[in-house]
C-alpha cells in the first residue's frame, strides 16, 4: 500500500482512530519531513503537503490515440468579418443570418468555429440547415459525424450514404436522412421502409418530414400510403400528404375534387355577356371527410368544400371538368344558392398550387386591390404591381397590399417601401405602419441598401416607436451592408 | 488641441471591449449618428453626448491610448453600451475632430492629475515619515491578525485530521465555508479562497477524500511558510504573501524596474471566483497573457471585475510596446505595464516547445512556486483523444491532457487547420487549458 493511501485512510477515520507513523511513508518523503512531528495530526498534515506538491508537479499521462481528423479545406473569414457576423447573429433576424451564410457558402468561405457552433444551434432544423452543412468542410464533417442532430445529415451527404443502420437510429433525423437517400436510389424500397410503422412514434411535425421525404420519385404506387396519411387527425400530416398527392398526375384526391366540381358547378355561356356559374354547396359526406383538411376559406363548410374542390382542379383539366378556362373563370359571374360567390380566393389558391401564371395575371387584372391575387404572380409582375400601388400621401392602396409583400423585398420595391416609411414616420397616428414597414424593410434587396439608408436619413420620426423602428432598421441594414462588402473583399 | 493620428479600432477590437454579448449588441445599435447630437475626437480623447430615453443625454468619454472609459449612465458595466456605440461610430468615421466638451475636458484633467500623482510616487517621492509610520503600524496589526488567524486554521486542520474527514459532521461544506469566512476576517483571503474551493468539491466525487487531504496539505504548507518567513528567501516570502492574498499596490509595482519589450498578446482567460458563502459569484478574474518578443519573458495582466468581465483593452493577436513591471515573488509572472503604446496586429510567430518540454515546464513552475495554479506555455503537438473522450496533445513520446468542455474541444479541433497544431494555454495540475491556437501566422482565440 502506498504512503498516500495509508494517509488518506487515516485521514478518513481520523489519526486518533487509525494512527499514522512516518514508517508508513515513502523514504523520500520521510527524509524531506525530517524534523517534522513523527506522528499525530501534524505528521498527517505535513505528509499531505508533501504528497500534494509531488502530485501537482506530476501531470497525468493517459493513454491517447490519434484524433485522425482530415485537414481543414475551407478558410474561415477574418476576425474582423467574424466580429460583424457575431453582431448580426446577436441582433438581427434569422433571415439576415441565413443571407450571410448563403453569401459565404457561395464564395467558398466559412465562418469561424464559434460561429459555426452558433449556426448549428440556430439552424438545427428548417431550410437553412443545408447552409450550415455547406459551411462545414471535411474536417468539420468528420468532427461532427457523431453529433446527435447533425451526424445524420452529414452521413446522408457522405459518398457512402447514411447506411441502413440509420433507420434504426435514435433520432428521426437519422431515419429521414436514410429515407431520403434511399428514395433517391430506390423509391419502392424507401416506401417499403415506412410500412414497419416505426416512424409513427414521432411528433406530427416530424412525421410530416417523413412524408416530405417521399417527394423524390413520386408515382401512383405511393398513393395508397398517402391516402392513408390523409386520415391523420393532424393537420400538418394531412397537408404534407396532400402536397404529394397533387404532384401525382390523376391522383384520387384530384379526381374526387373534379367529380365534385362536375356535380356542383353548372356553367351557362351567354352571348355578349359573362359566363354564369351556378354552384351548389357540397354537403358533408359527399366526399371522404379526410379530403377537407384545409380550413382556409372563410365560407361556411359546405361552400368552403366547393371552393376547395374548384382550386384543386388542375389547369389543363378545367376545360373538361368545368367547361371554362382559368381566364374565363375569373370573368364568370358565380353564385351559390342565389347569392354572389367570390371565387378570387379559391382561384388565387389554385394559381399558387398549380403555378398557373395565366390565371394569376387574369386575377391581378380583375381584382388589383386584393392581396391574395398577388401571391400567385411571377416575381417581376408582383414587384411591378407593388411598386405601382404606392399612393402618397394616404398610402391606402399601398397598405392594403401589405399581406402580399414578399419576405425579401425586390430592389425597386425596397426603395418604394423606404419612401413609405419616411412618409409615415412624419405622421402622428401611423406608428403601427411605420414599425411594420420599417421591420419589413430590413429585408430589402442587398443592392438597394445604400439608397434605402440614404432615404431613411430623411425620416423625421415623431414618436419614440417611430424613432426606434427607423434606427433599428438602419442599424441592421448598415450591418448587412458591411458584411456583404467584407465578404466580397475576402473572397479569394 | 490637435488630434494626432490614432489607428482606428476595427469592429472586432471594439467587440472585445464589451463586457458581454448583450452590451456589444446594444452598443452596435447605438452606433447611429442620430442619437449623438454632439461628439468629437481630440488628442486621443473620444467624447460624445448620447441621447437616451431620459431628458439629459449621457456623457461619454474614452481615452483611446489608455483604453479608459467613462459614462454618466447608471449601468455598472464598463464599458457600457453607450461607450461601445461611440467607439463603433468613431470606427466608421462618423466622429470628426472637435475640442472636448466641458465634461470631457474635466475628466481628462482628472486623469492627468492621477497619472501625475502615480508618477511622483514612482519617481521616489515617497510618503512623509508620519505616513510611513502609520503604514508600518497598519501592516504590523495586519500581520498579527494573520498570525492569529493562520494559527487557528492550523489547529482546525489538525483537529480535522485527528477526528477524521469522513465522519459525519466533520468537514462538511458549511464548516469549511465557516472557516473560510474566519480567514476573511483574519485578512487572509488566499486561505479563504482555498477553503471555499474545497467546500465545493462534490462529496460523491470518486477522489474527493484525496482532494481534501491534498488541499489541507497545501494549506498546511502555506501556513508553515508564513510562520517561518524569517528563515525563507525574500522572493519566496513574497510568493507566500501573494498566495495568502496580501495586496500589492500597482503603484508600488510600477515603481520597481521594468522590462521594455514588444509584447505579444497570446491569450485571455476569464475565471469566476468563489465566495465563502458558496454562492455562484459574478466576480471575474481575467488573465491576459503577454510574451516579450525580445526577452522571451512572460507577463500576466491580472484584472478583476464584479459581475461582468473587465474590459479587454488588449486582445489575442495584438502586439504592444510597453514596459512591464513584474510583481514581487518567486515564479510570479504577474506584471503591471507602463509606457504602453497603441496596440497593433501581431506579426510574429512565437516559439513553441514540444509536449515533453511542456510537461517539464510545469514541473519547474511548481518547483519555483508549489502553490502555482497555472503557467503559460506555447506547445506544439498532435491532437489525440483519450478513453474518456477528452483530448490530449501528443508528441516526443509524451501526452499532455487537454482540459475543457465539449464546446472547448470542438473549438480547438476546428480552429486548428490540422491535427498537428500549436496551442497557447495555461498548464495546470490537471493538464493544459487551451486558450488560443497559433495558426497560419495568426493567434486564434478559442
Amino acid at each position: 500500500m502506498s504512503g498516500f493511501t495509508e494517509l488518506t485512510r487515516s485521514a478518513a477515520v481520523g489519526v486518533n482512530t487509525r494512527p499514522l507513523t512516518a514508517d508508513a511513508l515513502e523514504p523520500e518523503l520521510r527524509e524531506a519531513l525530517a524534523g517534522a512531528p513523527s506522528s499525530g495530526p501534524g505528521l498527517a498534515l505535513d505528509a499531505a503537503a508533501g504528497y500534494a506538491t509531488a502530485h501537482r508537479a506530476a501531470l497525468p499521462s493517459p493513454e491517447a490515440t490519434p484524433l485522425g481528423l482530415p485537414p481543414r479545406t475551407l478558410r474561415p473569414v477574418s476576425n474582423g468579418l467574424a466580429a460583424l457576423i457575431r453582431h448580426q447573429f446577436d441582433s438581427s433576424p434569422p433571415a439576415h443570418q441565413a443571407e450571410t451564410l448563403a453569401a459565404l457558402v457561395a464564395r467558398g468561405l466559412t465562418v469561424t468555429p464559434d460561429l459555426l457552433l452558433w449556426a448549428m444551434r440556430v439552424f438545427v432544423s428548417g431550410d437553412h440547415s443545408a447552409l450550415v452543412l455547406d459551411l462545414m468542410d471535411e474536417r468539420a464533417r468528420a468532427l461532427f459525424a457523431g453529433h446527435r442532430q447533425w451526424g445524420a445529415r452529414i452521413r446522408r451527404f457522405s459518398p457512402e450514404g447514411p447506411g441502413r443502420r440509420a433507420w434504426g437510429g435514435e433520432t428521426p433525423e437519422d431515419r429521414i436522412a436514410y429515407l431520403t437517400w434511399l428514395r433517391e436510389r430506390d423509391p419502392a424500397a424507401a416506401l417499403g421502409l415506412l410500412s414497419d410503422g416505426s416512424w409513427q412514434q414521432f411528433s406530427p411535425q416530424v412525421r410530416a418530414g417523413f412524408i416530405e421525404a417521399l417527394s423524390t420519385g413520386l408515382s401512383p404506387d405511393d398513393e395508397p400510403f398517402l391516402e392513408d396519411a390523409l386520415e391523420s387527425p393532424d393537420h400538418v400530416i394531412r397537408a404534407a400528404a396532400a402536397r404529394q398527392l397533387f404532384a401525382i398526375p390523376g391522383s384520387g384526391l384530384v379526381r374526387r375534387a373534379e367529380a365534385l366540381v362536375r356535380a356542383h358547378v353548372t356553367v351557362h355561356k351567354r352571348l355578349l355577356r359573362r359566363p354564369q356559374l351556378i354552384c351548389t354547396p357540397v354537403a358533408k359526406g359527399e366526399a371522404p371527410e379526410r379530403d377537407w383538411f384545409d380550413p382556409g376559406h372563410r365560407q361556411s363548410p359546405p361552400v368552403a368544400r366547393l371552393l376547395t374542390a374548384i382550386e384543386r382542379v388542375p389547369p389543363h383539366r378545367r376545360g373538361q371538368v368545368i367547361g371554362l378556362s382559368g381566364t374565363e373563370l375569373v370573368e364568370a359571374e358565380a353564385s351559390c344558392k342565389g347569392k354572389p360567390l367570390d371565387l378570387v380566393e379559391a382561384l388565387s389558391a389554385s394559381a399558387r398550387i398549380w403555378h398557373d401564371t395565366a390565371l394569376a395575371e387574369a386575377l391581378r387584372q380583375a381584382a388589383p386591390d386584393r392581396p391574395e391575387t398577388i401571391g400567385a404572380l411571377d416575381e417581376a409582375s408582383r414587384e411591378r404591381l407593388l411598386v405601382d400601388s404606392y399612393d402618397p400621401p394616404a398610402l391606402t392602396a399601398f397598405a392594403r397590399l401589405r399581406p402580399a409583400w414578399p419576405v425579401w423585398l425586390p430592389a425597386a420595391f425596397s426603395l418604394t417601401v423606404a419612401d413609405a416609411v419616411v412618409l409615415v414616420a412624419g405622421q402622428p397616428d401611423r406608428d403601427e405602419d411605420c414599425v411594420d414597414w420599417a421591420s419589413s424593410l430590413a429585408c430589402c434587396a442587398p443592392e438597394a441598401i445604400p439608397e434605402v439608408l440614404a432615404r431613411l436619413e430623411q425620416a423625421s420620426p415623431l414618436s419614440r416607436k417611430q424613432t426606434d423602428a427607423v434606427t433599428g432598421t438602419s442599424t441592421q441594414l448598415r450591418l448587412r451592408h458591411d458584411i456583404i462588402r467584407a465578404i466580397t473583399e475576402e473572397t479569394p | 488641441m490637435s488630434t494626432p493620428a490614432i489607428d482606428v479600432w476595427p469592429a472586432e477590437r471594439i467587440e472585445a471591449q464589451a463586457p458581454d454579448p448583450r452590451t456589444a449588441s446594444a452598443g452596435l445599435k447605438l452606433a447611429n449618428p442620430a442619437v449623438w447630437p454632439e461628439r468629437g475626437l481630440d488628442d486621443g480623447l473620444l467624447w460624445g453626448l448620447c441621447q437616451g430615453s431620459g431628458k439629459k443625454p449621457y456623457q461619454v468619454c474614452v481615452d483611446l491610448p489608455g483604453s479608459a472609459y467613462k459614462c454618466s449612465c447608471p449601468s455598472r458595466k464598463i464599458p457600457c453600451k453607450h461607450i461601445i456605440g461611440l467607439l463603433h461610430l468613431w470606427s466608421r468615421g462618423d466622429v470628426g475632430s472637435a475640442g472636448p466638451a466641458d465634461f470631457a475636458d474635466t475628466w481628462r484633467q482628472r486623469r492627468a492629475a492621477q497619472a501625475a500623482r502615480a508618477a511622483a510616487r514612482a519617481s521616489g517621492q515617497g510618503p512623509t515619515p508620519e505616513q510611513k509610520a502609520s503604514a508600518d503600524a497598519r501592516a504590523a496589526r495586519r500581520e498579527q491578525r494573520m498570525d492569529e488567524g493562520l494559527a487557528e486554521l492550523d489547529r482546525w486542520l489538525g483537529d480535522q485530521m485527528s477526528e477524521g474527514l469522513a465522519r459525519a459532521g466533520v468537514s462538511d461544506p458549511s464548516e469549511l465555508r465557516a472557516m473560510a469566512a474566519r480567514m476573511v476576517d483574519a485578512q487572509v483571503p488566499g486561505a479563504a479562497e482555498r477553503l471555499t474551493v474545497l467546500s465545493q468539491v462534490p462529496r460523491d466525487k470518486a477522489n474527493w477524500l484525496a482532494t481534501l487531504v491534498e488541499g489541507y496539505g497545501m494549506l498546511r504548507l502555506l501556513i508553515r511558510a508564513w510562520q517561518r518567513r524569517d528563515e525563507l528567501p525574500d522572493d519566496l516570502v513574497d510568493t507566500v504573501r501573494t498566495h495568502l492574498g496580501l495586496p500589492v499596490h500597482a503603484e508600488d509595482v510600477l515603481a520597481r524596474p521594468g522590462i521594455d519589450d514588444s509584447w505579444a498578446v497570446l491569450g485571455i482567460r476569464d475565471l469566476h471566483q468563489p465566495l465563502p458563502s458558496g454562492r455562484i459569484v459574478p466576480i471575474i478574474e481575467r488573465h491576459v497573457w503577454l510574451l516579450g518578443r525580445g526577452t522571451g519573458r512572460w507577463g500576466l495582466l491580472l484584472s478583476f471585475a464584479n459581475g461582468s468581465p473587465p474590459p479587454a483593452g488588449l486582445v489575442p493577436g495584438d502586439q504592444v510596446d510597453a514596459r512591464a513591471h513584474p510583481y514581487p515573488g518567486r515564479g510570479q509572472l504577474r506584471c503591471a505595464c507602463s509606457q504602453q503604446q497603441e496596440a497593433r496586429p501581431l506579426s510574429w510567430t512565437p516559439p513553441a516547445v514540444g509536449v515533453a518540454a511542456a510537461r517539464a515546464t510545469w514541473c519547474e513552475a511548481v518547483a519555483l512556486d508549489p502553490w502555482a495554479e497555472y503557467h503559460p506555455v506555447v506547445v506544439a503537438g498532435r491532437l489525440a483523444v483519450v478513453r474518456s473522450g477528452a483530448y490530449a496533445l501528443t508528441g516526443d513520446d509524451a501526452v499532455l491532457p487537454v482540459l475543457g468542455s465539449d464546446v472547448t474541444r470542438r473549438l480547438l479541433a476546428l480552429t486548428a487547420s490540422s491535427d498537428d497544431l500549436t496551442v497557447f494555454g495555461e498548464l495546470t495540475a490537471g493538464g493544459l487549458v487551451p486558450l488560443s491556437v497559433l495558426d497560419e501566422g495568426q493567434v486564434r482565440q478559442l
